[in-house]
């Protein structure tokens, strides 16, 4: 009788249990359903990704001891640094490569 | 009796979330065709072209989710507070039965249950939207209006609570009603 008692006792928890789980997914749903709307990868990803990698030989970087004497300790950003190079180099480039 | 008002509160909370669900998913398309935000329904979802497309139509679309549910709670304290069958009027009563809107009287278990499932997803909803308004997924005025409507509807459930348990309470004392005893006696 005992055993009984106790087997009713754990099956009521049981059930008490899942219903409480059943209940919580149902009080999500409507919520969860804010995550249905999303944005194209390629447009929610970061700056950086969009930047696309350039193509360069290394072998054909100047190394900084063959820069001019006159050249700038900085610059304003990238691509003032790349013009710059260009200038320099334009006449020793390969053929074929073309400005970005 | 532990699973009678788990089974009860089931029971109520499928309605409301067929509904916010609903809303939520009309609001999306609708609101993108008025202005003329294209989107495609992929597996995962509604796909925006961009981020500001995806946060307006993310906050107006939250924003009717919280209409809803301020619906559905005005309609919870409406029946809590005026159709309440503890402290319902006898004129009310008899104005009901006569218009043959009998079912508008409910007892504690059904509007409590009611009230808590309603009360439950406006708190989701809160905590969602704020959490969304940090990250910069919705405009802040949305969470800020979930938050108002939480806020109110706690208050007015509170005090129907209170005003429940003075009734049921003999201990207190209602200070403004008053006492008359009409006694029959025969000449």
């Amino acid at each position: 009788m005992k055993k009984l008692e106790a087997a009713l006792k754990t099956g009521k928890l049981i059930t008490d249990l899942m219903l409480i789980v059943l209940l919580l997914c149902i009080l999500v749903l409507p919520i969860s359903s804010v995550g249905l709307l999303q944005v194209k990868k390629s447009d929610s990803d970061g700056v950086l990704s969009q930047q696309k990698a350039r193509e360069v030989d290394p072998r054909t970087l100047p190394s900084s001891a063959d820069l001019p004497e006159d050249t700038p300790e900085k610059f304003n950003n990238f691509n003032d640094f790349e013009n710059y190079l260009l200038d320099v180099y334009s006449e020793d480039l390969p053929e074929g490569t073309e400005s970005q | 009796m532990f699973s009678r008002i788990l089974i009860k509160l089931i029971d109520q909370a499928i309605v409301p979330a067929i509904f916010l669900l609903t809303v939520k998913i009309v609001a999306t398309v609708g609101i993108s065709r008025y202005l003329g935000i294209v989107f495609t329904v992929g597996p995962t979802g509604f796909v925006f072209d961009s981020t500001a497309d995806y946060v307006r139509i993310s906050s107006y679309s939250t924003f009717a989710m919280v209409a809803a549910l301020a619906i559905g709670l005005f309609y919870i304290l409406l029946k809590s507070m005026a159709f309440h069958e503890t402290h319902i009027s006898p004129k009310m009563t008899a104005k009901l039965f006569s218009l043959r809107l009998s079912t508008f009287i409910q007892g504690s278990f059904d509007l409590y249950s009611q009230g808590a499932i309603w009360m439950s997803y406006s708190y989701l909803l809160m905590f969602v939207t704020g959490i969304m308004s940090i990250f910069g997924m919705i405009y802040s005025w949305v969470f800020y209006s979930s938050l108002i409507l939480t806020a109110l509807s706690t208050v007015f459930f509170v005090l129907d609570v209170e005003n429940e348990m003075k009734m049921k309470d003999p201990n207190i004392e209602s200070e403004t009603e008053e006492e008359i005893v009409l006694s029959f006696e025969e000449n």
